[in-house]
């Protein structure tokens, strides 16, 4: 769907590069997360495949054609859904919907997708009414006005409460299981274990990671077992590698001989694999 | 671009700031006529005690009255209004919005300019209209070309504020960025006119068109006299467009 290829980009008031060299490919029919901490390019690289930002190097190929080719008919195939859900306050829900659904020649369905996500009712509001939750949930309606083949979706979650967080992740599953593809930025760890086919960690401008969670869970994982016990009149934590288990004689004595107060398996999360991959905590 | 127009028109109606105004003028196209009608008697009434004798009021001097306040009161409701059009939009990511739709850069900004001017048009000539009929109600019927003219003179002059705010707004960042210069520009060219108004150079003067409108209605100048300022705006307009528009499909919302 996507090659990109040596994309570097630098705001015109910036000193310094804020995308350096970016590889990456985005497959037909998947979910590709786009992680890394704030600053690092995210949006900045969605911007760039949606076309606001044209002054960039390197190449980017849509549907085996180059992007620069593209005119707004290229809008006709892409929905979008920035992070800060912006809409037209003094307008109605509808209104913000169906004012640019004429935009399009492929128009969705969006009263049913109003309705699963709960925002149908408070339609004939004005958006200026409608809560942050409702605003979020209003801009996937939008994203998906076209039906598109394309879906770029920056923190789509964020905001929601863990309900509607699930109703939107299911919409975009069937997105997905439809034939759709989507590019998806977010901090959200849980979302991206949930939802992303492949993942792409990026630091510094650039991505040092690409691979399917699964992967690169397996690539990073360092899978342990961590025992409670107590000792004299204190509680002490002792973990031991999982696949080194049955030769350990340390953990068959600490078993036999200690009272256990809990036993646990840890497996290696996107949280850890963020963390170690770009040096900097994660939100979730 | 209909579907940009109308939105345009429809979210500032709600906004008030389209009403807002359409309501300056025709607060002035209502007032102007009527204190002009019986200045004597609110003089005398504040006065007690006094003699001050005034002229009988024409009705070219109420329908100018009207037209003076608009050119100035008027015109900075208008700068209020329209600094941020384009860029509280940037601002606020809307722009950024719009464009990932099937909506080309030129055709954003044509949409905003057309329902500004629309507004402008139309409130102007209706106002005006207004002004005048009022006026020839209470004071008598004043010249009715010079009048044509005169709000011919103060339409464009407000359109070409209206594109200098556009061009603002367009290139800077925030409102507040776009209203100053704006403003600062209006009071600055008003001075400039003042001390070339005597001057040949004052043809070539967009702010020429407001000093024309006293003559215009007073029958001492004709629609000859308007030629080289109405061309010289009309062309300012037109770069101001084209600047905008050509800053604007290069720049990275």
């Amino acid at each position: 769907m996507f090659e990109v290829r040596n994309l570097s980009y630098k705001y015109p008031r910036n000193r310094e590069m804020t995308i350096r060299g970016m590889n990456f490919d985005i497959r037909q029919g998947e979910i590709f997360g786009l992680l890394g901490p704030s600053g690092v390019g995210k949006s900045t690289t969605q911007k760039i495949m949606v076309k606001l930002l044209t002054d960039f190097e390197g190449s980017i190929y849509y549907r085996n054609r180059d992007l620069k080719i593209y005119d707004k008919d290229y809008y006709q195939e892409v929905g979008v859904g920035f992070e800060v859900p912006v809409h037209f306050s003094k307008l109605t829900a509808e209104e913000n919907i169906n004012f640019f659904k004429k935009l399009y020649k492929n128009q969705a369905d969006t009263d049913t997708l109003m309705k699963r996500l709960g925002i149908f009712e408070d339609r004939k509001k004005k958006v200026s009414e409608f809560s942050k939750g409702m605003k979020i949930r209003l801009n996937f309606v939008r994203a998906m006005l076209n039906n598109p083949v394309m879906l770029f979706l920056d923190e789509p979650t964020i905001g929601l409460d863990p309900a509607n967080a699930r109703i939107l992740k299911n919409l975009i599953k069937e997105y997905r299981e439809g034939g759709g593809t989507v590019l998806l930025s977010t901090h959200l760890m849980n979302d991206v274990d949930e939802l992303c086919d492949r993942v792409a960690f990026m630091a510094n401008g650039k991505i040092v990671e690409t691979d399917t969670p699964q992967s690169l869970k397996r690539k990073y994982g360092e899978s342990s077992v961590e025992i409670t016990y107590v000792k004299g009149d204190n509680l002490q934590k002792k973990s031991f590698e999982m696949e080194t288990l049955s030769k350990n004689n340390e953990f068959f004595e600490l078993v036999r001989n200690e009272k256990i107060v809990s036993m646990h398996s840890k497996e290696t999360t996107l949280d850890d694999i963020f963390i170690k991959v770009t040096g900097v905590e994660s939100y979730a | 671009m209909t579907v940009l127009f109308l939105k345009e028109l429809r979210s500032n109606w709600r906004s008030f700031r389209y009403p807002a105004f359409l309501l300056i003028l025709l607060f002035f196209a209502i007032l102007d006529p009527l204190m002009l009608k019986y200045m004597n008697e609110i003089i005398s009434y504040f006065a007690t005690g006094m003699e001050i004798i005034m002229p009988d009021p024409t009705p070219e001097a109420a329908f100018l009255s009207y037209l003076s306040d608009v050119s100035q009161i008027g015109i900075m409701v208008l700068i209020f209004m329209a600094m941020g059009m384009v860029a509280r939009e940037k601002e606020n990511g809307v722009t950024g919005w719009l464009l990932s739709k099937p909506i080309g850069r030129w055709q954003y900004l044509a949409a905003k300019l057309l329902a500004l001017y629309s507004v402008i048009i139309i409130g102007l000539i209706a106002c005006s209209a207004l002004a005048y009929l009022y006026t020839m109600s209470l004071l008598g019927q004043a010249a009715l070309n010079g009048s044509i003219l005169a709000t011919i003179c103060l339409l464009v002059f407000t359109i070409y504020i209206a594109t200098i705010t556009f061009t603002f707004s367009t290139l800077l960042k925030t409102p507040l960025l776009a209203g100053g210069p704006t403003l600062l520009l209006f009071f600055l060219s008003g001075i400039i006119n003042m001390l070339i108004t005597n001057s040949d150079a004052a043809n070539f003067y967009p702010n020429t068109l407001l000093s024309l409108m006293k003559p215009l209605l007073e029958s001492t100048a004709t629609a000859a006299d308007l030629t080289w300022p109405m061309a010289v705006t009309t062309i300012l307009i037109l770069l101001m467009i084209l600047l905008a528009g050509y800053r604007f499909s290069k720049m990275e919302i």
